[in-house]
């Protein structure tokens, strides 16, 4: 069984020299295994992670976005890199978009059923947004370990 | 095979060098960036810090063979 699933990201990362603040609205397919969840990227497409619940799958989401924009910052030399390699992660996807497509199809037919407890976002407006940001613009909501991390308000049935 | 089962990086490499002739590995502070064909890959973990072979998931593996488009070469040779 697969789901197609929406969600919403947000990070302020810190670079050589920049600060930028990321916000992802993107896909992934959530595929049950007899002894857990993976969730496969479909934008951004070259990434999976799995977790013995959805819950659990949703934070190594999370854990594994994280540390791939840490990744862009390291390698970008200036600011506009690292927004370039976090425009083109987020868009440059494969053939789990297909399969998304269609689970959302079965889902807005009936022939399936969305997971219970996620709310539902038919539709979604899909964006990548990279901003530089100004020391000034901070809040506590920027720090690493905030409780903005995987809340259940960032995931959703994609149908 | 269940997508939580673990594969020794090596071979996760070895099958790189047969599927993905001419592929590129960067190592990154937390993964390796895959480039091959056209296509990035750049979540495949380096596992556990100190480990020279640490085992990466089977999950893991599959996506980045269906984003390479080297799926089929990569089930031959790992069963993925």
């Amino acid at each position: 069984m697969a789901w197609p699933l929406c969600f919403t990201y947000t990070r302020s990362v810190m670079g050589k020299g920049f600060l930028a603040h990321v916000a992802f609205c993107g896909r992934t397919l959530a595929v049950m295994e007899t002894d857990g969840v993976w969730l496969h990227g479909v934008n951004p497409g070259a990434i999976a992670v799995g977790g013995g619940s959805l819950a659990d799958a949703h934070k190594a989401l999370h854990e594994a976005l994280t540390k791939t924009l840490i990744d862009f910052a390291e390698a970008a030399a200036t600011y506009d890199a690292f927004e370039a390699a976090v425009d083109a992660f987020y868009h440059e996807t494969d053939a789990d978009l297909q399969e998304w497509e269609e689970e959302v199809a079965r889902i807005k037919d009936g022939r399936t059923a969305p997971p219970d407890g996620l709310r539902r976002c038919p539709d979604p407006e899909l964006y990548v947004r990279v901003r530089a940001m100004r020391i000034e613009q901070l809040t506590p909501d920027d720090n690493p370990l905030s409780l903005r991390d995987a809340t259940a308000d960032d995931f959703g049935a994609a149908a | 095979m269940s997508s939580f089962g673990q594969v020794p990086l090596l071979n996760v490499f070895a099958m790189l060098d047969a599927c993905a002739a001419g592929h590129t590995r960067v190592q990154t502070k937390h993964h390796y960036c895959i480039r091959f064909n056209g296509k990035t890959f750049p979540t495949l973990p380096r596992g556990e810090h100190g480990k020279a072979n640490p085992g990466i998931q089977r999950g893991v593996i599959k996506k980045m063979a269906r984003h390479l488009d080297i799926y089929d070469c990569a089930v031959g040779i790992l069963g993925v």
